[in-house]
């Protein structure tokens, strides 16, 4: 298990006891949703143990906590079942966007809606960074502002009571607002079936002149957007380390009894080859997430995040492939890591637009011209081409 | 020129050499100019069943089979036989369509651009056609295949599967050299007029929609290479029975079986190939069990590589048109230039994996399964006659036992180990990179179109779903590399030592 500060410790254990309690013997049943009923137990539980609280201010009846207080315990649920982390990640995503703008404006009447019994988890586009969708637009009228427009992918769509949600005003910049999903005007789209975080559903949302809360000034939106990614990076890490450390477990314990040309298939050199670079990458990224939780910079998470996902993927392909014909059917974990880790890459939004804003980011802070605001027009003279 | 002929002779002996590593350039001169024809039917042909029959089903099937996992696609098979896809493949000597097997494979890539899953459906039922003639029993062909010419021309379509895989040995088949230490469990013991099959398969594409079972089964099981027998059952006989159906990530639309045999009796007129069935003085009973794994994945292996390119090239196709579609940051992401260097590597990826899938292809109409299809002689005699002259005059000829005998004697003791040697390597290079081409196109689709790649309906990711099973089936890829190796690398490196 991962080494985490002493107070991190009890959150790690909590989410392994969870873990191991209420997401192992069914996780394949509960991955079939929509096919299947959605999983009410075990998110009756989650919320009696306050997993969408943590964040949450003491006086709207959560624990106030740091996200960094999610990280083991996303760590230790995603080995087992990702797709609660996804949601725990998604409620905490919002949460964030709601702290971070009532640092600056009092946010009584919306953190007293979310204090209210099975409001939490809230729904969020945790796969998508601002910019990299239209977002709908803002109308300004006498009882709040409403938002016109469609919403795609928001994790917990059609599961949630309230969304926070991205909407452009007139000028193009973004701000967020809370959306009743039982509103008027608000229509819910049926479960989208995506690759993975099947019990973490998605839902396209339509806004018809809804009424919605502004969260922050007006054109905030990019700057709480970069606050929430940076706070919630670790744990977008955490749940790819999750997954990796579960698809290394089941691969471990599967070669060792599978027989192949003779041996165990441990004793294939090619095969533990493979387990060897899993383990490297696990070690190392267990270490990196360590370092940015004992201080160093928050932006190195986001870079870790980034670089976490490539390494899931090549992991969880692995791990499919070590359990051969077996890895790739359902009675076994492995297909769904596989699954989950593509959806986890994209917590925070495309990896490519990721990895430009943190290089961007270093150049910044080094006082450089960022080479990615520089336009070269097109010899056309129409069309440009972003550099 | 500063070259003698003798210096040339000379040089061109040093590796790599030409005929091990230009296969195409080598058709060029030897291979029947109506090989392109048939090709660019085939694909054309593929692509009209694409528009028509496949992408208005391909989404939901995927997502029917994953809501209720008993069905089955049998109204797809059965538009598919329509059109005569089950025998248009087959040589018209066997009652086919005799369309030439070369263009089986850009086919396959056509139908698998859209979904692996069908493709597979489609291309399973060649591979057990395949096994059935690497043994080389004509009278035996003769019936199965005229069967299931017969049946495209009727309302049912009559399916072979091949049934290899066992639940405690996958790669283990696949390869001779593990096979004689793996731990089978379907065996075949000799009786009065037959054999009777004892054993389960597992993991066998088309099992359940499939009439005839190519079943290898071993008679002895601490020498099954030596004693491999290839059974031909069909669905309903006695003793056979199927189990469960796999629950699968991906390429759901072709069902992967369990095959339970219990005292199963199959009569010798069913037997496709058993240990000892002709005495041979050039070659022994293991160089024989090679050769028809050899046969076997060599075409098929192809045939997977052929589902990958067409994998690599849908999640390429997918993608761009997400690009060309979509703003990013205020700007078409087609107009990014870090989205389109991932497109240009996207495009590479699919067109590096046809070039591999088409080597190996020609490796196996030089050197491989189809060669004595390709002689001149034969090719332009069955090209030429018209279908009714091999039902009046040859079927009769193929049906005689003394035929089937002289044929496999001929066909296994006039095959070079040198062909077979360079035919199983290029099919294992086409296999292992192209699949992995595939995974690396699939995975960067889904990055490139970001959250929208993740849904079903944004079609990226069933692509990768589909495409993962192809770095397993028709053994793994780590069993290729080093198929590859010994065949190609080390073949002549008497220190060096491969599965071990």
């Amino acid at each position: 298990m991962t080494a985490y500060p002493p107070e991190l410790q009890a959150f790690q254990d909590l989410g392994a006891s969870f873990a191991r309690r209420e997401l192992l013997e069914n996780r394949a049943t509960h991955d079939r949703y929509p096919f299947a009923p959605f999983w009410d137990g075990v998110m009756r539980r989650a919320t009696e143990l306050g997993f969408f609280g943590i964040t949450l201010g003491e006086l709207w009846g959560g624990s106030a906590s740091d996200t960094a207080a999610l990280v083991p315990l996303c760590e230790e649920i995603s080995r087992v079942d990702a797709s609660l982390a996804a949601i725990i990640f998604t409620n905490a995503a919002a949460l964030e966007i709601l702290n971070a703008a009532a640092e600056s404006m009092d946010y009584a009447t919306v953190f007293g809606k979310l204090s209210g019994e099975g409001v939490l988890p809230l729904a969020f586009q945790s796969y998508t960074c601002l910019g990299e969708s239209v977002l709908p637009s803002v109308q300004p009228a006498g009882s709040g502002p409403t938002i016109t427009g469609t919403v795609r992918n928001v994790a917990l769509g059609g599961i949630a009571r309230y969304a926070v949600v991205a909407a452009a005003g007139g000028d193009g910049s973004a701000a967020y607002f809370l959306a009743d999903l039982n509103g008027p005007g608000v229509g819910v789209s049926a479960p989208v079936h995506c690759i993975g975080f099947r019990a973490c559903p998605s839902a396209d949302l339509t806004f018809d002149a809804a009424v919605v809360l502004p969260l922050g000034a007006p054109a905030s939106g990019v700057e709480l957007f970069q606050r929430m990614a940076q706070r919630l990076a670790p744990v977008a890490a955490a749940v790819l380390l999750g997954i990796m450390k579960g698809c290394f477990d089941e691969a471990y314990a599967y070669v060792q009894e599978r027989r192949q040309g003779g041996r165990t298939i441990i004793d294939w050199p090619a095969v533990s080859t493979m387990l060897a670079e899993m383990s490297v990458d696990i070690n190392l990224a267990e270490r990196c997430l360590l370092d940015s939780l004992r201080g160093a910079t928050v932006a190195d998470a986001r870079v870790l995040a980034i670089r976490l996902g490539e390494w899931a993927c090549r992991c969880t392909t692995d791990g499919v492939q070590l359990l051969g014909g077996n890895g790739y059917m359902t009675d076994y974990g492995q297909e769904k890591r596989l699954r989950d880790a593509r959806m986890a890459r994209q917590l925070l939004g495309m990896p490519a637009l990721r990895k430009q804003d943190a290089f961007n980011e270093q150049w910044r802070a080094s006082g450089s011209v960022v080479p990615g605001e520089r336009e070269s027009p097109c010899p056309s003279g129409k069309d440009r081409v972003i550099l | 020129m500063q070259l003698t002929r003798r210096e040339r002779r000379e040089y061109l002996q040093r590796e790599p050499r030409i005929e091990t590593v230009m296969n195409s350039l080598q058709g060029l001169g030897t291979l029947p100019r109506a090989i392109l024809y048939d090709v660019a039917t085939a694909v054309a042909l593929a692509r009209k069943f694409n528009d028509r029959v496949v992408r208005p089903v391909y989404r939901d099937l995927d997502l029917r089979v994953l809501q209720d996992h008993e069905y089955l696609p049998h109204d797809f098979i059965r538009t598919a036989n329509e059109w005569g896809l089950f025998s248009l493949w087959i040589p018209k000597l066997f009652g086919g369509g005799g369309l030439d097997l070369l263009s089986l494979y850009p086919f396959l890539e056509e139908i698998a651009s859209v979904c692996v899953g069908l493709a597979n459906v489609i291309g399973v039922h060649y591979l057990g056609i395949g096994t059935l003639s690497a043994s080389w029993n004509v009278r035996l062909m003769d019936v199965i295949f005229r069967a299931v010419s017969r049946a495209s021309r009727q309302q049912e379509a009559c399916l072979i599967s091949l049934a290899i895989t066992e639940p405690l040995a996958g790669t283990d088949v696949e390869e001779p050299e593990l096979l004689k230490r793996a731990r089978v469990g379907t065996i075949a013991t000799r009786v009065d007029g037959g054999y009777v099959i004892n054993g389960r398969k597992v993991f066998i594409s088309n099992g359940h929609v499939s009439t005839w079972h190519m079943v290898i089964a071993y008679g002895d099981r601490r020498n099954p290479l030596e004693s491999s027998v290839i059974a031909a059952v069909k669905t309903g006989t006695a003793g056979f029975s199927f189990g469960t159906k796999e629950k699968k990530m991906g390429q759901r639309a072709c069902v992967a079986s369990e095959l339970i045999f219990e005292d199963c009796f199959v009569p010798d007129a069913l037997i496709g190939a058993a240990p000892n069935e002709f005495t041979s003085t050039v070659k022994s009973q293991q160089q024989i069990g090679q050769n028809i794994i050899d046969f076997v994945v060599s075409s098929s292996r192809a045939g997977v590589a052929a589902f990958a390119t067409g994998a690599a090239r849908g999640a390429y196709e997918t993608a761009l048109e997400f690009a060309r579609r979509t703003h990013v940051r205020g700007e078409l992401l087609i107009n990014h230039q870090w989205a389109q260097i991932m497109l240009a590597d996207m495009y590479t990826n699919a067109n590096t994996a046809r070039a591999l899938y088409l080597e190996s292809a020609y490796a196996n109409a030089l050197k491989g399964m189809f060669k004595p299809l390709y002689q001149w002689a034969i090719h332009a005699f069955t090209r030429r006659m018209p279908a009714w002259y091999f039902t009046v005059f040859c079927s009769p000829l193929l049906r005689l036992p003394a035929v089937t005998k002289r044929v496999k004697q001929h066909a296994f003791e006039s095959y070079r180990d040198d062909d077979g040697r360079i035919a199983s390597g290029w099919a294992s290079i086409a296999k292992f990179s192209c699949s992995d081409l595939a995974m690396r196109n699939c995975d960067m689709a889904i990055e490139l179109m970001g959250a929208e790649g993740l849904r079903h309906d944004g079609a990226a990711e069933k692509y990768l779903r589909d495409a993962k099973l192809l770095q397993i089936y028709e053994g793994t890829n780590q069993l290729n590399r080093l198929n590859l190796l010994k065949n190609m690398v080390v073949w002549n490196m008497p220190e060096a030592r491969v599965f071990e």
